[in-house]
């Protein structure tokens, strides 16, 4: 074989997640709950941003599939993964520094050494670029314009080759629009065409154009973006993983046994909480390092340890952060307890266990899942601040709050150096503007009060 | 005769929500005269709230339509714009609402609230404005109201606060009052206080009351005109005497026939069939049509209008086609349990001195620095197939009591023999067995069955429990059998709790009780939060369940009438002590103990039309800190120095009945 695959943490984890995910999608479900998730689909807004998201996860699963090549009978060390196939050869450091997106010479001037011994500085032409001739400045402007309409083209029509077989076999009507209070598909379809041909212009002008710039080190801000998808969307799952366990198990037990548990767990949650988050992430983070740097001989590679980093992050992070959630549902038990119907279930002889699982947690749901679907964007924004202090992923991994960490220091260069940090914002900011605006649908859907108000 | 104060005519208000446009009001007209009390009476979801809250247009989603007229005095109020809306709110028109603890701001002192009234609507200023709320709190009966008048509302008792409200309501002297359901929260003692008031202080301002209740008894005590309203419209409306004394409507007639009282108590209580329509799609013929036992073609054909009669307006085709004939209402005949003899001299149930003290904790290391006696040496015997209702006041222990005989209260104390077996000190999975053995029916219907569970679990949930019928035939018999015991149609075992009504829920929650097979059932006030017609079937149901099952029932209640019709002992409660104990028929018409012989008074009846409540004055004082000696004697009529010093011993009298006061010392 030319290649071996290779087994990431991570990777795994994701993978098992996506599919809990399509189990419980696929999975019989109560009727209230069918109920809420029709409420769900049938809000445009949800069926769009639900692309997005889509969009995102697949971007994630694309690289979570990582590889070793084999080159001459020797597996290489460096771990690639198939979005890295995709985006090649933009994973390869082709420039030497910065340049501006759609630049055909690099951003900054370097010393040249002239045939007669004197230096110029001038800017270089781009290695990965093609060169005009300079006179005639239209020339890129409508290669440029050529090459979007070819990939909007190419765009378009994949798209709604896939969109009309899709429709086609699953019968769904998308031609007229949609009535109200039926599933949004045609919104959904609408979504769907619009981002497909988006990226794909977007690569089809990577294939020759740096779009979004270069780096300080050569490397290509588009190839990280799509990169730091991963980072970003693995923080945020698996984080509230980890935190989901604690969250509820402490939660439920704290304020359905009250007396000395609930004083114990109360004890736990406000010690925990009132040390600085910060604090102590730099601290498990430090305590790792020093653990990976003592044993060479189990993180024998650079992806392997930032690997490792990243998933400690994620549990550094989940523990920290299951307070608040913890809280909230002890409070919710508290009040659902001496509910009527609890107490005719006591009265009826229910175990303690089965109670809880059959009148509490049912009734907690709605709460963990907005808590959840929240959360989400809040730890993807939580990585770009630690990462900014320093403490984040490895700075090896591709992360947005990399990416912003290291921008910051070239926003006082003049001309300013803008697209590293727009490129990630721009991206950060529309994965966690789709996630909480899904967020807020699920939750008029989930929670009879707030549907009631609206 | 004055000029009326306020005239509505035509009165049509549909209200639009994102199920559907309700039809709530249809054609309603009405005039009130200065000093008149003009009741509106209806089931809930008749359309008697919007009414109300169409006078002063408080429904932000209503439409009115054209022909819709409200004329306070001579300005017409529909055509009004909110500026001069604002004017007449509050000053000429004032609302007193049923729910006193959320009328009243939390963080504003009551004085702070009714001074902002006077300040807006009467121009005074701040020291002025202060001293007429001091005056104000003192007419409307709260005590030391120099003091009172900083206190915050949680300070007050809800019979404090809803005369709180009164006197904010009156502060600028309206000409109409308007009262949705003012003493549906309070006790019946404090009740009769505030009705009391209301009527003395009509007759000093001269006011107009529009009084919006459900509950006949209080019409019958306070009310100068009666209207009767069902799904929308007003479908009879007298004077009070005429209504009482021969009501026209069948609906008027099944409503009054709905009540129980103690003479009734052998025969199953009148019940009207079906519920309300759908207020979406209103009727095009009489809307009482499908419930009446009098209708016939005419009705299910052409609506019916609201004939003026000289005595009575009465929306009914009966009355128009004089030669009809009316067939006779016949009562269902049961086979009576006139008497019951007891098979076993053993008792069901017995308890001896049950005691529940909540622990009051103080300071950071939460020491015990006292307790709250809700229940304080409670005693009394229960025999199978007979039915106890424990009488009281809220926060007299009643909820408390039966709490702890379920063993959902872990402070309980004291002795319960249950069905041979020592019930007070079992445990864990002996106890959960046992569990099956008494059951419970809680108030609320909404909150006693979890909304996520569908009617099949909700019923199964004891089997689950209790590990019986594994096998999902003899399972899916019994829960069939179980449906037709309760009155449910058997296709309802895959619906939602949200999808019954309130009186079908409680149906559910009986036939999760029964599914047990228990002796016993805890009933804690299982029809005070429904209509009296659903009372009425409710009632009916545990009855025949009792004589068809041998149950016992501990039936909790304040409300005297569902008491004297349904129980067979009944124990009165005052302060976390039984005060009196007896048969049903003994305490009813010659109770011992003042505190019985106020609260009966206290309660209105159909019966006592004549006669105003008797308020007895003073409210419950706290169980952190009973009174001194007898509980009752800071209220008591016939105080002596010795009730202040001891708690009176148990007296027993002739005819099994059990007092403690000190009256009755001398008959021992």
């Amino acid at each position: 074989m030319p290649f071996k695959l290779v087994f990431l943490w991570t990777d795994i984890l994701f993978w098992l997640l996506m599919l809990m995910l399509v189990t419980v999608t696929v999975m019989p479900k109560p009727r209230h709950i069918k109920q809420a998730w029709t409420y769900v689909w049938q809000s445009k807004l949800a069926m769009a941003t639900v692309v997005i998201v889509m969009f995102y996860l697949l971007m994630t699963m694309l690289d979570s599939i990582h590889f070793q090549r084999q080159v001459e009978g020797t597996y290489r060390s460096d771990v690639e993964s198939v979005l890295d196939v995709f985006l090649a050869p933009l994973d390869q450091n082709v420039e030497t520094s910065y340049s501006a997106p759609f630049a055909s010479r690099s951003f900054v001037a370097e010393a040249v050494e002239l045939p007669n011994d004197g230096v110029v500085y001038e800017t270089t032409p781009l290695n990965y670029v093609q060169q005009f001739p300079e006179d005639e400045p239209d020339a890129k402007i409508w290669d440029i314009l050529y090459k979007t309409v070819v990939g909007l083209m190419l765009g378009l029509s994949l798209s709604l080759v896939l969109c009309i077989a899709m429709a086609y076999f699953l019968r769904i009507p998308i031609l007229k629009p949609s009535r109200p209070n039926t599933t949004q598909w045609r919104t959904m379809f609408i979504t769907f065409v619009v981002i497909f041909t988006l990226f794909a212009v977007m690569y089809y002008l990577s294939r020759f154009y740096h779009i979004l710039g270069t780096d300080k080190v050569g490397q290509d801000v588009f190839y990280q973006t799509l990169k730091s998808i991963r980072t970003g969307v693995l923080i945020g799952t698996l984080t509230t993983m980890v935190l989901l366990p604690f969250a509820m198990v402490l939660g439920t037990f704290a304020g359905y046994f009250r007396g000395w548990i609930d004083d114990v767990i109360q004890y736990i949650y406000t010690t925990l909480s009132s040390i600085p988050n910060v604090l102590l992430i730099v601290a498990s983070v430090l305590v790792l390092e020093v653990v990976i740097s003592k044993h060479p001989d189990i993180f024998n590679n650079i992806a392997l340890r930032a690997d490792m980093r990243l998933l400690a992050l994620c549990i550094i992070l989940g523990v920290t952060s299951w307070t608040s959630l913890c809280r909230l549902l002890r409070a919710e038990t508290l009040k659902l307890r001496e509910q009527d119907y609890v107490q005719a279930s006591i009265a009826l002889g229910t175990s303690n266990v089965k109670l809880i699982g059959r009148h509490i947690v049912p009734n907690l749901m709605h709460i963990v899942f907005i808590t959840v679907a929240l959360d989400f964007s809040s730890l993807v924004l939580a990585e770009a601040v630690l990462a900014y202090i320093g403490v984040g992923v490895d700075p090896t991994t591709f992360s947005w709050g990399n990416m912003i960490n290291v921008a910051r220091l070239e926003l006082a260069r003049e001309p300013v150096v803008w697209w590293s940090l727009t490129a990630a914002f721009v991206f950060m900011f529309t994965l966690v503007l789709a996630a909480n605006l899904f967020a807020d649908v699920v939750q008029k859907a989930f929670d009879p009060r707030a549907r009631q108000l609206a | 005769m004055s000029d009326p104060v306020l005239q509505v005519e035509n009165l049509s208000v549909h209200l639009n929500s994102q199920q559907g446009t309700v039809y709530a009001v249809d054609d309603v007209s009405f005039t009130i005269n200065p000093g008149e009390t003009f009741c509106i009476v209806g089931e809930s979801g008749s359309g008697k709230s919007v009414t109300a809250q169409s006078i002063l247009q408080l429904m932000n989603n209503a439409m009115f339509s054209e022909e819709s007229k409200i004329k306070l005095g001579e300005t017409e109020l529909l055509n009004l714009p909110e500026v001069s809306l604002r004017k007449i709110r509050g000053k000429k028109i004032a609302v007193i609402f049923q729910e006193p603890m959320t009328s009243l701001n939390p963080v504003l002192t009551v004085g702070q609230q009714i001074s902002e009234v006077l300040r807006l609507h009467m121009g005074l200023n701040k020291k002025q404005a202060h001293a007429r709320a001091i005056a104000l709190l003192a007419s409307v009966g709260i005590p030391d109201a120099a003091a009172r008048v900083n206190e915050y509302p949680h300070q007050l008792s809800g019979g404090m606060k809803q005369r709180v409200m009164i006197s904010m309501a009156l502060a600028t002297e309206p000409d109409v009052l308007v009262a949705d359901e003012p003493t549906t929260a309070l006790d019946v003692t404090i009740q009769a206080q505030v009705l009391q008031l209301i009527k003395s202080l009509q007759e000093t301002q001269n006011m107009g009351i529009v009084l919006i209740t459900h509950d006949l008894a209080v019409v019958s005590q306070i009310a100068d005109t009666v209207a009767v309203m069902y799904a929308g419209q007003i479908v009879e409306r007298a004077s009070r005497d005429v209504f009482f004394e021969q009501p026209k409507h069948p609906y008027s007639q099944l409503l009054l026939a709905c009540l129980p009282n103690l003479e009734g108590r052998n025969k199953p209580l009148q019940v009207i069939k079906g519920r309300l329509p759908d207020p979406r799609n209103p009727i095009k013929a009489c809307r009482f049509a499908p419930r009446c036992p009098y209708a016939w073609d005419a009705c299910h054909g052409k609506e019916p209008k609201l004939l003026p009669d000289a005595q009575t307006q009465v929306r009914c085709h009966l009355y128009t086609e004089k030669d009809h004939i009316k067939p006779e209402i016949k009562a269902r005949q049961v086979a009576s349990s006139a008497v019951k003899i007891r098979k076993t001299m053993r008792p069901l149930l017995q308890v001896d001195n049950l005691k529940v003290y909540y622990p009051i904790k103080h300071g950071f290391l939460k020491r015990t620095a006292g307790h709250v006696k809700a229940v304080d040496d409670v005693s009394f015997k229960l025999y199978s197939g007979e039915t106890l209702a424990i009488v009281g006041e809220s926060g007299c222990g009643k909820t408390s009591a039966a709490k702890a005989l379920l063993h959902l209260i872990p402070e309980m104390q004291g002795h319960i023999q249950f069905n041979n077996e020592n019930f007070s000190t079992v445990h864990g999975k002996h106890l959960r067995k046992l569990r099956r053995e008494m059951q419970v029916v809680f108030q609320d219907p909404f909150s006693s069955l979890n909304p996520r569970m569908i009617v099949r679990d909700l019923i199964g949930e004891g089997w689950d429990a209790q590990g019986m019928f594994r096998d999902k035939a003899k399972r899916e018999a019994r829960l069939d059998q179980l449906l037709e015991q309760v009155g449910l149609p058997a296709d309802c075992k895959d619906l939602y709790p949200h999808e019954f009504s309130g009186g079908q829920r409680q149906r559910i929650s009986i036939a999760r009780a029964l599914a047990l097979d228990p002796k016993l059932i805890i009933c804690d006030e299982p029809t005070s939060a429904l209509d009296v017609s659903v009372q009425a079937q409710i009632v009916n149901l545990l009855k025949s369940l009792q004589s068809g099952l041998d149950l016992s029932y501990i039936f909790i209640s304040h409300n005297i009438a569902v008491v004297s019709y349904i129980a067979d002992w009944v124990a009165v409660m005052y302060l976390g002590r039984i005060v009196e104990y007896g048969p049903v028929e003994e305490i009813m018409r010659a109770p011992k103990h003042p505190y019985t012989q106020a609260l009966l008074a206290a309660a209105p009846s159909l019966d006592t039309i004549q006669k105003p409540p008797q308020a007895l004055s003073g409210e419950m004082p706290s169980p952190v800190n009973p009174p001194v000696g007898c509980h009752f004697n800071p209220r008591c009529p016939h105080a002596m120095p010795v009730c202040r010093e001891k708690y009176p011993a148990e007296t027993s009298l002739e005819g099994d009945v059990k007092v403690r006061c000190y009256l009755y010392e001398d008959e021992r």
